[in-house]
């Protein structure tokens, strides 16, 4: 039953949500959730050992006759994992905190294109996350094929519903469809023209959850975002979807025109100009490099890359790739593991290394003046 | 600058006497909704999981699915609360229970406390005072 490739051989692709990121659109891509209880069982955080092993034995066959088990290159009990291994699927996003901390009868699930996670006994009993890339249309599509699968899964399990509240959740506010579409956006005009603008709190305020994308902890923010669809209350709720998707829309609109903003605007390009000079004078003469460093520069290089700031011979779709593949190396786990950075110091100087010969090397990027690109 | 305005109890520890305040109320507040309480009301403790109401309060969280059933009264209890929150307060206090009305009373007493305004802590205190003699 258990399949385990070694954690660090998934690790010569990044997942998918990454490979999809550094298009010059916003809306790069989306996960579905879909999650649910058995009846009969408590919720993981209230469970023992004991229940999150039946748990799992009831979820396993069930998802072998939904979703064709050969796909898997990772199928684990997360007791299974070394510690290290465990934090690298966290960095990737391919396991959550709770997971990595808990005991025996935890499981994650992986597919050979890392784009579906499967999470038993996290914070609820099953958890299905499926990334897809694409706009506004594909991510309505997404959440009605999500629904279906939710059916055949009923037709299998026992899940917990109730005719009031749906589907029952351990935070009952989660209560509901129990499908969510989380959107990934892209958003450096806006960062870059509202500097103290936070999302996060603007969109909590409508019910969205924002999170920062590839970022994990309160201080690495990027410009890519998570933002979760609020709780349904009742089942086939559209309103609450309906509003969702405008919010997404008018945020693509405004991320549109503060990128356009910035090019008629000399002195917001000025500015910008500089920061874009910095930061790849950080990519490529440092000798230490932080990942949260990392993740400005690179905001700062695929803007310049967008705009003509910077320019390159290799095609476009390999530019996004090397740069998809550069945001996993240089994750401190995986730098750790693979390239044996074991202090902090030796990492930063690993990952400045790696970044370097990808900036001199691979892409061979040219740097252009003001005058040049405006 | 803001010391001139506060009582002598409030200059002490503030965080104490909000403290004591809402304990003191909350115990009474208990009892009271104990008299009134429906069969649902009584379960405080999920008999199928064993999940406690006094820890549902505290998470947020519920320990199994039974829960919903067990704690009913509690999710209910929401909208009655949201119902009421409507009226203008002179009409919402000639409907509230005493309960009710003191567990209003501390929130407005928190959230003064917050804004650091003592002299309306002050004057809330005072009625809190007066609903419970
Ligand atoms: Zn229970």
């Amino acid at each position: 039953m258990m399949k385990i490739c070694h954690p660090l051989d998934l690790c010569s692709e990044p997942p998918a949500f990454v490979r999809s990121c550094g298009g010059s659109s916003v809306l790069v891509g989306h996960n579905t959730l879909m999650e649910f209880n058995l009846s009969g069982y408590p919720f993981p955080g209230w469970s023992e050992a004991r229940d999150r092993r039946t748990v799992a034995e009831a979820i396993l066959p069930a998802l072998d006759r939904i979703l064709p088990s050969d796909e898997w290159v990772l199928q684990a009990e997360v007791q299974q994992l070394t510690r290290e291994e465990r934090m690298l699927l966290f960095e990737r996003e391919q396991l959550t905190s709770t997971m990595a901390a808990r005991e025996d009868g935890v499981h994650v699930l992986l597919n050979r294109a890392q784009d579906t996670c499967v999470f038993i006994n996290d914070e609820e009993h099953l958890l299905i996350q499926t990334y897809h890339p694409g706009g506004l249309e594909d991510l309505k599509r997404a959440r009605e094929v999500a629904l279906a699968d939710q059916q055949r899964f009923l037709k299998h399990l026992p899940v917990a519903f109730n005719k009031k509240a749906g589907m029952l959740f351990s935070d009952p506010y989660k209560s509901g469809e129990g499908v969510w579409v989380a959107a990934l956006v892209y958003l450096p005009g806006i960062m870059q023209t509202y500097r103290n603008y936070d999302l996060a709190d603007s969109m909590s305020e409508l019910g969205i959850l924002c999170l920062p994308a590839l970022s994990h902890t309160k201080n690495e923010k990027g410009d890519m975002y998570w933002l979760c669809s609020p709780t349904t209350q009742d089942l086939g709720d559209d309103a609450t979807y309906d509003a969702f998707f405008r919010t997404i829309h008018e945020l693509c609109d405004r991320e549109e025109e503060a990128r356009h903003d910035i090019m008629r605007n000399t002195l917001s390009l000025h500015f910008l100009n500089n920061e874009m000079d910095s930061a790849f004078a950080t990519l490529t003469k440092k000798k230490s490099l932080s990942y949260r460093d990392l993740l400005h520069a690179f905001s700062m290089l695929r803007i310049g890359l967008a705009i003509g700031k910077f320019t390159t011979d290799t095609p476009v779709q390999k530019v996004h790739q090397l740069i998809a593949r550069a945001y996993t190396e240089a994750l401190p786990t995986y730098l750790q593991l693979a390239r044996n950075g074991r202090t902090r110091k030796e990492r930063r100087a690993l990952r400045a290394s790696i970044i370097k010969s990808l900036i001199n090397d691979e892409l061979r990027i040219h740097t252009h003046s003001i005058e040049e690109i405006s | 600058m803001a010391e001139h305005f506060f009582p002598e109890e409030l200059s002490g520890d503030i965080e104490k006497f909000i403290r004591e305040m809402i304990t003191e109320s909350f115990g009474q507040n208990n009892d009271e909704e104990g008299e009134n309480r429906t069969e649902a009301y009584e379960l405080t403790e999920c008999p199928s999981c064993h999940y406690k109401l006094a820890d549902f309060r505290q998470t947020g969280l519920l320990g199994c699915p039974d829960c919903y059933k067990a704690f009913a009264a509690e999710f209910e209890g929401d909208s009655e609360e949201n119902a009421t929150s409507v009226d203008t307060p002179d009409q919402a206090n000639q409907e509230l229970s005493i309960a009710e009305q003191r567990e209003r009373l501390e929130r407005m007493l928190r959230y003064a406390v917050q804004r650091e305004n003592y002299e309306e802590a002050a004057r809330l205190r005072d009625q809190i005072k007066s609903l419970s003699s």
